[in-house]
């Protein structure tokens, strides 16, 4: 039941796309009732997009972690399971702790 | 119709520069590699030509194109449509020579970025009156507008959209590492572009294509010249432009599940080339993927996916180099980059690079074959604006008798 | 008869709580206080307020706008007449600025009041609003907070009567602000205090119940404004009224709107009235303004407005001080890394300003489709989008309709002041459709389907002008 894979993306190593580039700076796990969900915190930068430039830094929320890095993928990069956040007051309780913990973020959708 | 196109016109020489962020290059620089690419290409001399058409979004008149190439007193037309300058370029130039009134002419496309200090394209805030919101409108918000309704209307979970708008990326950077003059040509994974964070929700980074200086150039002359002079000349089989009335944002009935200007420059130009079903006689396109939702619903615009279907095609691999019709073989705007003014004829390239078999002339050494088995028509296609509001071009080319 | 008719109120959206901004600077922090947007100025939120009052009420039977506020955007262009234009009061309207002093809002009201007894005017709405500035780390930070009220008054089922006023007018300088000072400046605060607040209010209100034949007994609320709560208490213990007659002064959920203060707690008062009541307003700023109103038994047929009550409940915590000194420029920020917009043009402003300020499209007059029409240049529609017949059109506003979500992205790219700029496509409910900015709105909630109202807020300020147009907010009641 909305059981996924979350392949880990190396920190600190730019992903770059045409428009811009992004970077996972570091990876939470923050208990949360009786459980850990696995959060990604990194930054974002559009310096070539069609449309004008900027930044921000994100944060994105696979879910509740199932198994943490059990297993590898093709590339040799770890692989966890994580169980999706769908209960509405759940998701509003972990961006509550994510806002008060870092400020100033993008929170993608959890 | 009253007339049409078709078998009237033929490429009989092509040339494109290196797309990218070209600091080594003035918008001169592009426009004299890419025309004697063309001529090399067609095998003539800048002599030749009788007039020209230019594209460009950044410059002002013909000037630009008749200084670098010392084009002296030539009729030369500079032509600005959005993101189909160099589209209306080119079909401006084929109406000339089928009306017979020139018979050696030179369509090219430029436009030079990279010189500003920032990126993008102006935010379009001109002088207005105070409702003139559009000083914070920016692309990829009109764009996210398609994906957030497409989404709801066909009751796709976030995941499955991001998924399957990711996927539409995901294949054009596969396509665009094997492209040597692509503007980017780094393999990016799917995790990769699906875990990205938002420009533009719920458009990602990897949704959203950049800028790049490029240029890209034709020369256009009768079938008959053509046939004598080159063995495989290209001939034009539709040119199409259609203007949306920019209403989305005012008529109810504009759905922002679908393009309809697309709609209409496609069905127009199917019957002016004589196709009866897109899906299966088309051999290939390059298509404005400008935001990965709009190559998605461009699919169900030009009839290669039905309506609310594009999903299926999309995971299942269809418009991949490998599938039944290969869509943004050359990596599209997202890889092989969008120097406004040259994007049109880039695509044009690449169709015309295929069906002459000759596309592996820009392989990336130490990758497979780019080249498409056999293929007979090659569809462009250009969305210069917002969903609603934007000048559209589909051009369809083939092979002798396609 | 001639008195209140309608009242309004409007407290924005967003509250900061003080212990935030003790958590930056010290201090105890308690209560909070309303913060307007970064989008939002004294004009605005006049509007707010006089939506709020002239809900169920044509404007157009308005003849006047007098806008109250010591934090006008501007030192030579009417405030009234902008905020006028967006409420749609005609053209030929008594608009005026009240100004410089906190009792702005006081005098605006016996001015209102005066021109209709007088039957100068029919109808004349006044409306307070304030947002003052306090530096950071200083108590005017912690004390000042933001908001507006409208009282609307004319003849047609008065609901509330001036029965007399009297003013004290003394050059008692305890607080002032210069031409080019950002903040307030204060003399020591017991000199205010002592020869100031705990004196010339108190002598203001026993000038107009001796004129009335009143006593302090016979008043069933008694408004009096303040700047903090110590000294307030400190004059109704003086003055001894009792619990029960003390109107709140919102100091402490609001904050000291300034000018707006005096009629955010007449609107409190009115809230609570009943036929009858008796309503002591005091205001206090170079002097004081003291005026007796009478309920009247129309008073339960005008609350139906959100009014201070309704804004109450309406709030989103504002848990960032770094969000606050950004809206309020109080920090300078990197600056964006795009081409800079072109400048706004008043000629342009102008040509567009009788459809774009009040939001005015148009209905065709052969196949009654209302219908927006704005474009990069021109808000006036000539070809029907549905059946196009040309310039068949009738006036058809859209300010006042609301409507729902057809499409929505939160834009991370367009920058701005409080990134990201949430854009809607909204289908009114009654026909028509626009984009607009979506503001007072948390990213999470934004949906396909969810129901929207127009807000009249800033746009962009270039030239040393502000534009202002229309953006949407979610239905919060």
């Amino acid at each position: 039941m909305s059981i996924r894979e979350y392949v880990h993306i190396e920190p600190e190593q730019e992903n770059r796309a045409i428009a811009g580039y992004y970077e996972v700076e570091e990876e939470l796990l923050i208990p949360v009732n009786n459980q850990e969900v696995l959060c990604i915190l990194g930054y974002v930068c559009w310096d070539n997009s069609c449309c004008g430039s900027g930044g921000c830094r994100y944060v994105s929320v696979p879910g509740y972690i199932v198994d943490y890095k059990k297993a590898i993928d093709k590339k040799g990069r770890p692989v966890s399971r994580v169980r999706k956040i769908t209960k509405s007051e759940e998701q509003k309780e972990i961006k509550d702790i994510l806002r008060k913990k870092i400020r100033n973020l993008q929170i993608i959708d959890i | 119709m009253p007339g049409s196109i078709r078998d009237r016109v033929a490429i009989l020489g092509m040339g494109c520069t290196r797309f990218g962020e070209r600091w080594d290059a003035s918008a001169a620089d592009l426009l004299v590699d890419s025309a004697y690419k063309a001529f090399e290409d067609a095998g003539i001399g800048p002599e030749e030509i009788q007039a020209a058409w230019l594209g460009t979004t950044t410059g002002s008149t013909g000037m630009v194109l008749s200084e670098p190439l010392r084009l002296p007193y030539l009729p030369i037309t500079r032509c600005e449509n959005a993101c189909a300058t160099a589209s209306d370029a080119f079909r401006n130039a084929c109406y000339a020579v089928a009306a017979g009134i020139y018979d050696m002419v030179l369509a090219i496309g430029v436009d030079k970025f990279k010189d500003s200090g920032i990126s993008g394209l102006g935010d379009g805030g001109s002088p207005g009156p105070s409702h003139a919101m559009v000083a914070e409108s920016t692309p990829p918000r009109q764009f996210a507008m398609l994906a957030t309704t497409y989404f709801n209307r066909y009751g796709l979970s976030y995941e499955e959209g991001k998924h399957m708008i990711g996927r539409v990326s995901w294949k054009s950077h596969q396509n665009g590492v094997r492209n040597k003059n692509a503007h980017f040509q780094q393999p990016v994974d799917l995790d990769t572009i699906i875990n990205a964070p938002m420009v533009a929700w719920p458009l990602g980074l990897y949704d959203c294509c950049g800028v790049s200086d490029g240029s890209a150039a034709a020369i256009i002359t009768t079938p008959e010249i053509a046939k004598a002079r080159k063995k495989d000349p290209v001939f034009v089989k539709a040119l199409q432009i259609a203007m949306a009335p920019r209403d989305g944002n005012f008529n109810t009935n504009f759905d922002f599940l679908h393009v309809e200007a697309t709609v209409r420059a496609a069905e127009r130009a199917y019957e002016e080339a004589g196709i009866k079903n897109p899906r299966e006689e088309i051999s290939m396109a390059e298509v404005h993927d400008c935001f990965s939702i709009t190559e998605a619903v461009t699919m169900e615009d030009l009839r290669f996916s039905p309506r609310g279907k594009v999903r299926d095609d999309i995971e299942n691999g269809f418009f991949d180099l490998d599938g039944k019709l290969p869509v943004q073989v050359d990596g599209g705007l997202k890889c092989f980059g969008h120097p406004i003014g040259a994007s049109g004829l880039r695509m044009l390239y690449e169709m015309y690079l295929q069906l002459q078999g000759r596309a592996d002339e820009l392989l990336n050494p130490g990758y497979p074959s780019r080249q498409l088995p056999n293929p007979k028509l090659g569809l462009t296609h250009n969305l210069g604006g917002s969903p609603d509001g934007c000048a559209i071009f589909v051009g369809i080319v083939g092979l002798e008798g396609a | 008869m001639a008195g209140i008719v309608s009242y309004g109120a409007y407290v924005p959206y967003y509250r900061l709580p003080r212990a935030v901004i003790a958590d930056m600077w010290g201090g105890r922090g308690r209560g909070e206080k309303a913060v307007a947007g970064f989008d939002e100025d004294p004009i605005t939120m006049s509007v707010a307020a006089g939506l709020d009052c002239l809900k169920g009420i044509d404007p157009r039977t308005v003849d006047a706008l007098f806008l109250a506020t010591t934090c006008s955007p501007y030192k030579e262009r009417q405030n009234a007449t902008i905020a006028a234009t967006a409420l749609d009061i005609k053209r030929n309207a008594r608009n005026a600025d009240f100004a410089n002093c906190l009792r702005a809002g006081t005098s605006a009201l016996m001015s209102a009041d005066d021109a209709i007894k007088a039957g100068s005017l029919g109808q004349v709405l006044v409306t307070a609003a304030d947002m003052r500035l306090g530096g950071a780390a200083g108590e005017d930070e912690q004390a000042f907070g933001d908001g507006a009220a409208a009282i609307l008054f004319g003849h047609d089922n008065v609901a509330v009567e001036i029965e007399g006023s009297y003013t004290i007018s003394e050059d008692l300088a305890d607080y002032w602000r210069a031409q080019d000072d950002t903040f307030v400046r204060h003399w020591e605060d017991r000199f205010g205090r002592e020869e100031g607040y705990m004196k010339i209010p108190q002598e203001a209100a026993n000038g107009v119940l001796k004129k009335l034949g009143l006593e302090l007994k016979d008043i069933a609320k008694v408004c009096l404004t303040g700047a903090n709560a110590r000294t307030h208490a400190a004059l109704c213990r003086k003055m001894k009224l009792t619990p029960e007659q003390t109107q709140d002064t919102y100091l402490d959920n609001i904050g000291n709107t300034g000018t707006a203060q005096s009629l955010m707690m007449l609107v409190g008062a009115l809230e609570e009235a009943k036929p009858g009541d008796r309503i002591l307003l005091i205001s206090w700023g170079n002097g004081s303004d003291a005026i007796v109103f009478k309920v009247t038994d129309q008073i339960e047929n005008i609350k139906n407005k959100r009014g201070i009550k309704g804004h109450l409940q309406i709030k989103k915590i504002l848990n960032s001080y770094g969000r606050y000194l950004r809206w309020r420029e109080m920090v300078s920020m990197a600056p964006p890394a795009r081409p800079p917009a072109g400048a706004a043009s008043m000629s342009a402003q102008w040509r567009e300003h009788a459809t774009a300020l009040p939001l005015y499209g148009v209905k065709c007059k052969k196949c009654g489709t209302p219908q927006l029409y704005l474009s990069h240049s021109s808000t006036r529609a000539h070809v029907c989008l549905e059946c196009h017949a040309k310039d068949e059109f009738e006036p058809y506003r859209f300010a006042d309709k609301q409507g729902t979500v057809t499409s929505f992205s939160h834009d991370f790219l367009a920058g701005g002041i409080d990134p990201p700029t949430t854009a809607a496509v909204i289908d009114f409910d009654g026909g028509g459709r626009g984009q607009f900015n979506m503001v007072d709105r948390e990213q999470d909630e934004c949906k396909v389907g969810m129901k929207v109202e127009m807000t009249f807020r800033k746009m962009r300020y270039t030239l040393g002008a502000h534009t202002y147009f229309w953006k949407c907010k979610p239905v919060r009641d």
